[in-house]
């Protein structure tokens, strides 16, 4: 799954900022000049000094909520989170129906890991203001987290009800309903939101990458293609657009568009390792080796890398360098079938027989219906003496591939 | 072998509420047919291509016989000079005579249809005007044409005739290009290609070897055959321009696609640009896919083309084109833009969604449920027998594909019963052989047995069955454009013709799905003699014979 950035932890800070110059109590003007002081201060990521204003101003008025939300979101900037959530806890004795208050010692629960919590605050907020739209996005966050799709697209079609324009909330709900098998629904979200604001580069993406789950991969390479029409940077569509050009059959281009994409972000592992994908599919051996072994370098347990480098070495008929790639990818993913078989393969080119059986006996046990891999044991059995063992295994070969059992057959039977 | 990029790829299929349940009955019509492609460790190409299936009413009797053609056997090494046999009944081409209660009889033998080579494909015409359908079967080595004497048996009269072409033929067509009355033949040609110059593909692994791309091998020239009127054929080709340009090519479909009252030729191609030969009415083609818009998909690229159907899907009163491919390459679909180019409507009509996982043969659009719209099938299978060895995703033996056709957009109909059933698809030929009014399909396999997938539909939409005979024009009336128009619905545009889908013939008769329509309010027919003839108010529900008035 291609994750969405999940923004719920940027924004309180805004919220607060945004509340406290609305609700500024015209109770006291010293109190009124530091609510001006103070939310400049949390505005300017002075939170220290943030913190410190707000209590002056809660010194001179102790009902004034909007200086609870400052000081609490002040403290919790500070990663003072216990005292931050008594601020937030007085401001809402005081304010019961302050849906900011609710909302922001929502955050600071998550902040703690504690879900349960932060889910009723996230609750009262939207009950507080049932227009609060980030309110609904974070409880969507939350059953997502926790693959509870049915109740996070609920949650994040609240969202979109209260913001129609929410790109999170959309981008969630898009990847929710991917996740529910619904990715018509996901690409109907995309374009309301585009119907909105055609300039979401991030609406885009999502839509590209429905299209994608849909196997519809010349939409979605025009889809990647427009968001990066609007945000040049956007190395998420970057790396879709070479993969989806890939998909396509586009290799040169897909190359060309992956090539920048890591020239954006260089550290990007995917990009890499989609490159040197695009690479292997030109025969381009070597540069397709060389990605790989950059994306290990970034992330060294990158499994899909290790094998895909294996892939190129054995290409590059390095044996002894592939065996020990697809190795490597095994010892991180030991459930990683294709290396499995592959191995057994290298292993096999080597006259390693009894090596190249145990992994495509691995292979089984992680996919019994492999049957490429049911296919080389069969053979490798054979060529090791063992005869009835391959029998048998065309036997089972037959259960799950008649026309390879039917291939193997002719290889044995001669 | 595709490399795995980070990206996890999920097929869907989308499904609509229509259920087509088409249902296998082969074993219960007593058609035993099975396909021997005799395949052999040298992976020699010719193994690949599978059996051809022709619908065609040899006997007259108003019920559609069943001919499937049939490989022959190898030797594993071929020897230089060695043949392929076909001695062995088991090898032999199949004619099933239609027993008009729903079970066939094998009278193989008794037409003299046995063949003697390894075949290929099939196409049906009448070529001497003589009121019997004959065949026409092509093959690796030369062709052969059978005259159908009218008494249950055939005769070849290839070298009489002068049609047997040399080299490797795939599919073929009859069609009037002359518009003389009578009907001449395209022959296609696929490549280069001999047991000696089979070369080794694939990794080098036991049972990793594969049949070889057709890059490989050199392109061929295609064949065009002037029908003399007398019995024998004239090789046009070079005075045609037809053999200008080499391709490699399977599949044939024919349509007068600018509507200039003259039959243009669409060639699908093996992974080199496909042709579209206009033609130019005074006996001459020029080769205009490139800028008609058929020669390449949307990125300017060669596909593996392989079947084609060239009718009109969306109802506009303009011939289409369509063709199958290789998986990976998704189906592509042009549309006849009504000023001699095309576009390019894969994605559009949904159609490359459905089909990228796919290898495509045999195809044709037709109305499977009698809504007015023509619908699109296709047997399916991959190419390579080891595909599975080296793909994740990608199977040998496929379930064929019928897609419905809403309003010229097209929807995976649910796959179920005996369009589940995962085959080594080829060959296709489509018409009624209940005379139920709705579409039946017979497919070609390789390597398997035929299958006859009935139509059992059973929904209440109307038709109407029509059969031209020509008289000034050839008597199977093949070229003739016919629009049927009903109240409440767009006017339908056909063709007509038994080319078309891969290697295979199929009835010429047309069947005009009516929807709830009762009646068609007129029809109107352009005969290729040039004659233009109108009926009005005919009733659904009937086969009507259409006479070409002499005059």
């Amino acid at each position: 799954m291609v994750l969405m950035a999940v923004a719920a932890h940027a924004l309180p800070v805004l919220l607060a900022a945004q509340l406290i110059a609305m609700q500024a109590s015209a109770r006291a003007e010293p109190a009124r000049a530091l609510l001006k002081t103070a939310s400049a201060a949390l505005e300017a990521g002075r939170n220290t000094e943030a913190a410190e204003e707000f209590k002056k101003i809660l010194a001179i008025d102790k009902n004034l909520p909007a200086a609870y939300v400052g000081l609490g979101v002040a403290l919790a900037r500070l990663s003072r989170y216990s005292e931050s959530i008594a601020a937030f806890q007085e401001g809402i004795r005081l304010a019961p129906h302050n849906a900011a208050l609710h909302y922001n010692l929502g955050v600071v629960y998550d902040k703690q890991g504690d879900e349960r919590r932060a889910m009723e605050a996230f609750t009262e907020a939207t009950r507080a203001d049932p227009g609060y739209a980030p309110a609904y996005f974070n409880v969507g966050v939350i059953h997502q987290a926790h693959a509870r799709y049915d109740e996070a697209a609920i949650a994040y079609r609240e969202a979109l009800r209260a913001k129609p324009e929410h790109v999170d909330a959309l981008s969630n709900l898009a990847i929710v309903y991917g996740k529910l098998g619904r990715f018509g629904d996901a690409i109907d979200a995309c374009d309301s939101l585009l119907r909105v604001n055609p300039q979401s580069a991030r609406a885009h993406y999502t839509k590209g990458w429905a299209l994608s789950r849909l196997d519809r991969w010349t939409e979605a390479a025009d889809a990647y293609t427009r968001a990066l029409a609007i945000d040049p940077r956007y190395v998420d569509a970057s790396v879709a657009l070479g993969i989806a050009y890939s998909q396509l059959g586009r290799e040169a281009k897909a190359v060309d568009t992956l090539r920048a994409a890591v020239g954006l972000q260089p550290d990007r592992v995917d990009a890499h390792v989609a490159l040197g994908a695009s690479y292997g599919n030109l025969g381009r051996w070597d540069a397709a080796a060389t990605e790989f072994e950059t994306a290990i370098a970034l992330d060294p347990r990158a499994a899909a890398a290790h094998y895909n480098l294996g892939r190129a070495y054995a290409r590059l008929a390095r044996r002894d360098d592939a065996i020990r790639a697809y190795t490597e990818a095994i010892r991180i993913d030991r459930d990683y079938g294709e290396a499995h078989l592959n191995l057994a393969l290298a292993y096999a080119d080597e006259g390693r027989h009894a090596e190249a059986i145990a992994h495509y006996k691995e292979a089984l046990r992680v996919r019994p219906d492999y049957s490429a891999a049911r296919f080389n044991l069969a053979l490798a059995l054979f060529a090791t003496g063992q005869r009835a063992a391959a029998l048998e295994e065309e036997r089972a070969l037959r259960a799950v591939d008649t026309n390879l059992a039917d291939q193997l057959h002719r290889l044995i039977s001669k | 072998m595709k490399w795995e990029a980070s990206a996890v790829i999920v097929s869907l299929v989308l499904t609509t509420e229509v259920n087509p349940s088409f249902t296998d009955v082969t074993a219960a019509a007593g058609v035993a047919f099975v396909h021997e492609n005799s395949p052999t460790t040298n992976k020699y190409l010719v193994e690949t291509m599978g059996g051809g299936v022709a619908l065609l009413d040899f006997d007259n009797d108003g019920w559609l016989d069943v001919f499937f053609t049939n490989g022959a056997k190898l030797q594993d090494p071929m020897p230089p000079d060695a043949r392929p046999v076909k001695s062995d009944p088991r090898f032999w081409n199949r004619l099933y005579r239609n027993n008009r209660n729903g079970t066939f009889t094998d009278v193989t033998q008794k037409a003299h249809v046995h063949g003697t080579g390894y075949s290929m494909g099939v196409a049906v015409g009448d070529y001497d005007n003589d009121g019997f359908e004959d065949l026409y079967v092509t093959q690796y080595g030369s062709n052969v044409l059978y005259h159908n004497n009218g008494d249950g048996a055939f005769s070849d009269v290839t070298n009489r005739a002068g049609v047997a072409a040399d080299g490797w033929s795939s599919s073929a067509a009859f069609f009037d290009f002359d518009n003389d009355g009578r009907l001449d033949l395209f022959v296609c040609r696929y490549l280069r290609w001999t047991f000696q110059s089979n070369v080794y593909c694939g990794e080098r692994r036991p049972g990793y070897r594969e049949y070889c791309h057709p890059s490989s091998f050199q392109a061929v020239t295609n064949v065009l055959y002037r029908n003399n009127g007398d019995g024998t054929f004239t090789d046009v080709s070079t005075k045609s321009g037809i053999d200008r340009v080499a391709g490699k090519a399977l599949g044939v479909a024919v349509a007068d696609y600018d509507a200039d009252g003259w039959t243009d030729i669409f060639v699908a191609n093996d992974s080199i640009p496909c042709f579209l030969f206009h033609n130019n009415r005074d006996g001459t083609f020029s080769e205009s896919a490139l800028t008609a818009g058929v020669a390449v998909n949307v990125d300017g690229k060669p596909f593996a083309g392989m079947g084609t159907d060239f009718s009109d899907y969306d109802n506009d009163g303009r011939p289409d084109v369509f063709v199958t491919t290789l998986s990976n390459e998704t189906y592509a679909i042009y549309r006849n833009n009504g000023n001699g180019t095309f576009t390019y409507t894969t994605g559009e009509t949904n159609v490359g969604q459905e089909t990228r996982v796919f290898s495509g043969w045999g195809t044709r659009f037709v109305d499977y449920d009698n809504d007015g719209w023509k619908d699109l099938f296709a047997a399916q299978g991959h190419v390579l027998d080891t595909i599975e060895l080296t793909s994740d995703h990608l199977k040998y033996r496929q379930p064929s594909l019928l897609l419905h056709n809403e309003q010229g957009r097209f929807a995976a109909v649910a796959r179920d019963g005996a369009l589940s059933y995962p085959w080594a698809g080829r060959g296709a030929a489509f018409g009624d052989i209940d005379n139920d009014g709705h579409v039946d399909i017979v497919l070609g396999t390789c390597g398997q047995r035929g299958t006859i997938l009935r139509n059992d539909v059973g929904n209440r939409n109307h038709w109407l069955a029509l059969q031209l005979v020509g008289t000034r024009s050839n008597r199977d009336g093949l070229g003739a454009q016919v629009r049927t128009t009903t109240d409440g619905a767009l006017p339908q545009f056909f063709t007509v013709t038994t080319a078309g889908s891969y290697q295979s013939a199929s009835d010429r008769r047309l069947l005009v799905g009516l929807g709830d329509a009762t009646a068609v309010r007129s029809i109107e027919v352009r005969w290729p003699s040039g004659t233009v003839q109108q009926l009005r108010d005919v009733n659904a529900n009937q086969t009507l014979t259409i006479k070409e008035p002499r005059k």
